[in-house]
């Protein structure tokens, strides 16, 4: 399959870059499919490839020594996978993996390095989006500590659906468990009581999401201060230019 | 205040900020004359939540805290700067604000740096992008490291992180910390904290009194932490081993 020759808006970096830098990037685009839980860039090892998620939705995992593992921050459509690379570094302490199965496109990181150097926009869309997942993190690191486990689960599952697109997410316990940073019976019970009051439900490995401002509603405050930055940083107009461009 | 040790030309200028010390000279003499020394005061707040920011700081001494707080008035510390560091990176990200207050925890000072010329030199002086740039990658270990700490260790492990950071930023053994401010920094009420401390206390691992923390025992209170001391370390010697 071709990458398309123009930004098909599936991922907002690559919409939001001009028409002549996305031009000299097509060659070095190559679309995969991500599995769920495949790991797309392992702790301390060396980063091969960068991605730009279209409906994929990754998380940045920090494990322990003891094995508990808790997710550090998502990227989804709204991102970009390899950040190490645009700031000079060649890898992370961190495990990527994939959460929600789906597209994205890729490049080698030795490409990436060249092409940000000759191309301006790239780098400050990339500057953008590490900004927002600075954000995220401080918000995250305030969340985990002070909030309650229903309302981390709301969280994720707000980001996430945002991400990804479609009201139904696949996700087992174990891997939410993970993303709220939890043992798993915790998270089933989570998911449970939100079950009850009628905002999600559960089957088999598949998360569907009934009442989005129910959701809202019960969430902390973080969701929406991680939104509200993501918006001011990525204003919503260029997405609309970027699909006129297109027609 | 005058600018310290402005003086003879070509002579490179000496600073206790690690950054501006891993520059060339040639870009540390550009960078000089723009830098206003400015003192740091504890409780000084450097950039309130959400505030546009107008300038950046190489911190030289003390030790600044970039806090989170919720709507319910409770705070976290995300990460703690000090002379390894800068204030204001998103200056740097062309989005200068932020949702989380820098407030300065231990007096010291720092030279600053106005948003307009920080952006100027970063686009024409490629030797400070790449320090600023692998500083950004640390910082964001930093924080992210922090964000799975805070839901995963126990406090006492926090605890004896913090001040192995602290310990490390300020280059003392010995430093002013009162148990308010480190129970804010790490998001618990105040006698969870003081049990903590007294643990490690007994434990033969600090001592603490009248708002003063003294290291007794450095590789057991190494040993006491969590792994993320290790992690965040290694990752930023590595902004300082890249030139």
């Amino acid at each position: 399959m071709p990458v398309a020759a123009t930004p098909n808006g599936a991922n907002r970096l690559l919409a939001c870059l001009a028409p002549a830098d996305y031009a000299l990037l097509l060659t070095a685009l190559e679309p995969v499919d991500l599995p769920s839980k495949r790991v797309l860039h392992a702790r301390d090892q060396p980063i091969d490839h960068v991605y730009f998620p279209e409906t994929a939705v990754c998380s940045i995992i920090a494990v322990m020594e003891s094995g508990d593992a808790a997710e550090s921050g998502t990227v989804g459509r709204d991102g970009f996978i390899g950040v190490p690379v645009a700031l000079g570094g060649d890898s992370a302490p961190f495990d990527t993996i994939v959460q929600v199965p789906g597209r994205a496109l890729r490049m080698s990181a030795a490409k990436f390095r060249e092409y940000l150097e000759v191309s301006p926009s790239m780098r400050s869309l990339i500057e953008r989006h590490i900004q927002a997942l600075l954000v995220q993190s401080f918000q995250s690191t305030a969340c985990n500590r002070l909030h309650p486990l229903l309302q981390r689960c709301c969280r994720w599952l707000l980001l996430t659906h945002d991400r990804v697109g479609s009201a139904e997410l696949l996700l087992t316990h174990d891997l939410l468990a993970v993303m709220v940073g939890v043992r798993r019976p915790s998270v089933t019970l989570a998911v449970q009581q939100l079950e009850r009051l009628g905002l999600v439900a559960y089957r088999r490995g598949r998360l569907a999401i009934r009442d989005r401002k129910g959701l809202e509603d019960l969430c902390c405050e973080c969701y929406a201060v991680v939104q509200e930055h993501l918006a001011r940083l990525f204003p919503p107009y260029e997405m609309e230019a970027s699909a006129t461009r297109q027609t | 205040m005058t600018r310290p040790g402005a003086a003879r030309s070509g002579a490179r200028p000496s600073t206790a900020n690690r950054l501006l010390s891993a520059l060339p000279t040639s870009s540390l003499l550009r960078l000089w004359p723009q830098l206003e020394p400015i003192p740091l005061n504890a409780h000084d707040v450097i950039y309130q939540s959400d505030e546009p920011m107008d300038a950046v700081y190489f911190v030289e001494s003390g030790l600044c805290s970039l806090m989170t707080t919720t709507r319910e008035g409770y705070g976290v510390e995300a990460a703690s700067i000090g002379s390894e560091g800068l204030l204001g990176l998103p200056v740097g990200l062309g989005a200068p604000t932020m949702p989380v207050e820098t407030l300065v925890r231990v007096k010291g000072r720092a030279l600053r740096l106005g948003e307009q010329a920080f952006r100027r030199e970063l686009a024409r002086d490629t030797a400070l992008r790449d320090v600023v740039n692998r500083y950004a990658n640390a910082l964001l270990v930093h924080l992210l490291q922090s964000a799975a700490c805070n839901r995963l260790h126990a406090l006492e492990a926090r605890c004896c992180r913090w001040l192995l950071g602290a310990s490390d930023r300020l280059d003392l053994n010995a430093f002013p910390v009162t148990q308010e401010l480190l129970a804010g920094a790490l998001g618990v009420r105040r006698p969870s904290l003081t049990l903590a401390l007294r643990t490690l206390q007994r434990a033969g691992v600090l001592s603490y009194r009248r708002g003063h923390v003294t290291i007794t025992d450095r590789l057991k209170l190494e040993a006491s932490s969590c792994e993320c001391y290790a992690v965040v370390r290694n990752h930023l010697e590595r902004v300082f081993r890249g030139r």
